[in-house]
């Protein structure tokens, strides 16, 4: 490109359309991105070797350790074997800090999937055949958007099935599939909104009218056309969704909602917090942890925002 | 002359520019009003009229792009407004579109080849049959093979319009409405433009519907010409005729409106 002005993106400066050429460039060369990404890696290490990391030899964050407390009942503060302390029944907080991680990260991103299939599909429909099916979608949407998150997610948890907990691959990883639902369908709202948005202003571009009349399906339209250029708002709501998802399930578990034998932040904060001024390292570290997860993601998120940013 | 190719009878085109939370009694703009005008099958059609009149839609209306309000279209017969959604997908591979906007016209994350690919996919090409067939296209608007790995905005306007006269001629139509095709463009490729679709017409025997603003165009390009005015057609007839010796006041306002290329006969003519 010979051209005096050369837009950052390397092609033209005007005409750049919604492709995200270099998109993933400027991700990982973004700021947020030199922050977020190493939280986000360090978290799923943890998450992933929360065995091995945790404190051996019995890597177990059930396990109640004798000196766990002293005569007096009063937690172990940290050292001594202890990296973070012992919690109230005197097991190791940064072993229970460590399978708090894996509990988080699987309901966070389990929730997420559930919130952008609804919420991507309910969007594409809604926007791409208006009129009454718009008009029903969307009052739909506003109606669940309406309602108090927390307060749905508890009711959600409680009325669906008990069974589904036996449910394959949940059972399996100890995860209650009733907390992802919950909390996926609680979050989808936002992004339903934002894709029906964009499929009212994508279908008005007159590379959809020429496949219509092409006569291509709605189906090929709405999948080949619309879909891959609503993808990089998805995308973006999705990574910012995952935070959200992470501080609910932090809300749902701190409330006694969560699995009760696995161990959470949520619920750790929550068995901690009468101890505070006694032993304050099981809820700082908990919240610490909730903290650092919430931030990376959302700094990912931002980043995305700002690198899949579309130009025309 | 033959039987027309296409008939459009009685077409009326409505819109109620809603305002407010109820959005009754709005605005209707009549932007197609009972227009009435035949195609013949070989012939060029230019469809004139300032931007306003209602010759895009007219366009759309053709294609059905667009619901009427009322009014007829046949093509070869066929009463296009009251086929089924199955027999309107298979007729929609003789009718095509040219588009003014060389921009928006394609799927910004589709290569060229895919464009026109998936235009072949609909006559059921597929496999080596269909990257032949996408080159075969492509040389017909005369780009080079190569350009299929490509996206299309890497190329020029008018470059993007050959690509999009490639992907309407891939279903082999044959009948192409051309929106103002060359509008968008600059004065030089224009008459690129202008020359390609004269020739493939003729090659292919399509039968266009050329709508346009600019009569200079016009005149080099249609064998008749319908002149459009505030959803209503004003004017039709041949081409030489209009241009020698335009029936309405309004057509003669448009016929001023071209600008004369040499000043020396543009004084005179003042």
């Amino acid at each position: 490109m010979t051209s005096p002005i050369v837009s950052p993106t390397g092609a033209g400066a005007f005409s750049r359309p919604l492709r995200t050429a270099g998109a993933f460039d400027r991700f990982i060369r973004h700021p947020l991105t030199r922050i977020g990404l190493p939280l986000l890696v360090l978290l799923i290490i943890f998450a992933v070797f929360a065995g091995p990391l945790s404190r051996a030899p019995q890597h177990d964050p059930k396990f109640i350790y004798p000196n766990g407390l002293d005569s007096l009942g009063v937690p172990h503060s940290p050292g001594a074997g202890y990296l973070l302390g012992a919690d109230t029944l005197g097991r190791d907080v940064w072993t229970r800090l460590l399978y708090g991680a894996r509990l988080s990260l699987s309901i966070a991103l389990c929730a997420m999937f559930t919130s952008t299939i609804i919420g991507t599909t309910v969007g594409l429909l809604a926007g791409y055949f208006g009129g009454s099916v718009d008009r029903t979608l969307t009052r739909v949407t506003e109606i669940i958007a309406s309602l108090p998150t927390i307060l749905l997610a508890i009711t959600l948890t409680r009325v669906l099935p008990e069974t589904w907990r036996e449910v394959w691959p949940f059972a399996a990883l100890n995860l209650d599939p009733r907390l992802v639902v919950a909390i996926g369908f609680v979050t989808w709202t936002g992004i339903s909104r934002a894709v029906r948005g964009q499929v009212l202003s994508l279908k008005e571009r007159e590379f959809i009218e020429a496949a219509r009349a092409l006569g291509q399906s709605n189906a090929r339209i709405l999948f080949r056309h619309i879909l891959p250029n609503v993808l990089p708002t998805v995308i973006t709501l999705a990574v910012l969704a995952t935070a959200t998802n992470i501080l609910l399930e932090a809300g749902l578990s701190y409330l006694g909602l969560g699995a009760p034998e696995t161990p959470s932040w949520g619920s750790m904060i929550a068995d901690g917090q009468p101890y505070f001024t006694t032993a304050p390292w099981i809820t700082l570290s908990a919240g610490a942890a909730i903290v650092l997860a919430v931030v990376a993601f959302n700094l990912l998120g931002n980043a995305l925002t700002e690198s899949l940013e579309t130009r025309r | 002359m033959s039987t027309p190719l296409i008939q459009v009878t009685n077409l009326v085109k409505h819109f109620s520019a809603k305002s407010g939370l109820a959005g009754g009694g709005g605005n209707v703009v009549k932007a197609v009003d009972d227009v009435s005008f035949d195609i013949f099958p070989g012939e060029v059609l230019g469809l004139v009229g300032e931007s306003g009149s209602g010759k895009s839609t007219t366009g759309r209306l053709i294609l059905r792009l667009l619901e009427p309000t009322s009014g007829r279209v046949t093509y070869g017969g066929q009463s296009i407004f009251d086929m089924p959604k199955n027999d309107l997908r298979e007729l929609r591979k003789q009718m095509q579109i040219v588009f003014q906007d060389p921009y928006g016209a394609f799927n910004p994350r589709m290569t060229v080849g895919a464009i026109i690919g998936e235009a072949l996919e609909l006559r059921g090409i597929s496999g080596a049959q269909r990257r032949s067939d996408t080159s075969r296209f492509l040389e017909m608007v005369q780009m080079p093979a190569n350009v299929a790995n490509r996206y299309p905005h890497e190329f020029s306007g008018g470059q993007r319009q050959r690509i999009g006269i490639a992907r309407a001629l891939a279903v082999e139509p044959q009948f192409i409405v051309a929106d103002e095709p060359v509008s968008a463009l600059d004065v030089s490729t224009q008459a690129e433009i202008v020359n390609l679709l004269l020739d493939l017409q003729q090659r292919l025997s399509l039968t266009m519907l050329f709508i346009s603003h600019d009569l200079s165009v016009v005149k080099v390009l249609c064998d008749r010409v319908a002149v459009m005015q505030h959803g209503k057609l004003v004017e039709v007839g041949d081409s030489q005729q209009i241009f020698a010796a335009p029936r309405m006041e309004y057509t003669r306002e448009l016929l001023d409106a071209i600008p004369i290329p040499d000043p020396a006969r543009a004084r005179r003519a003042a």
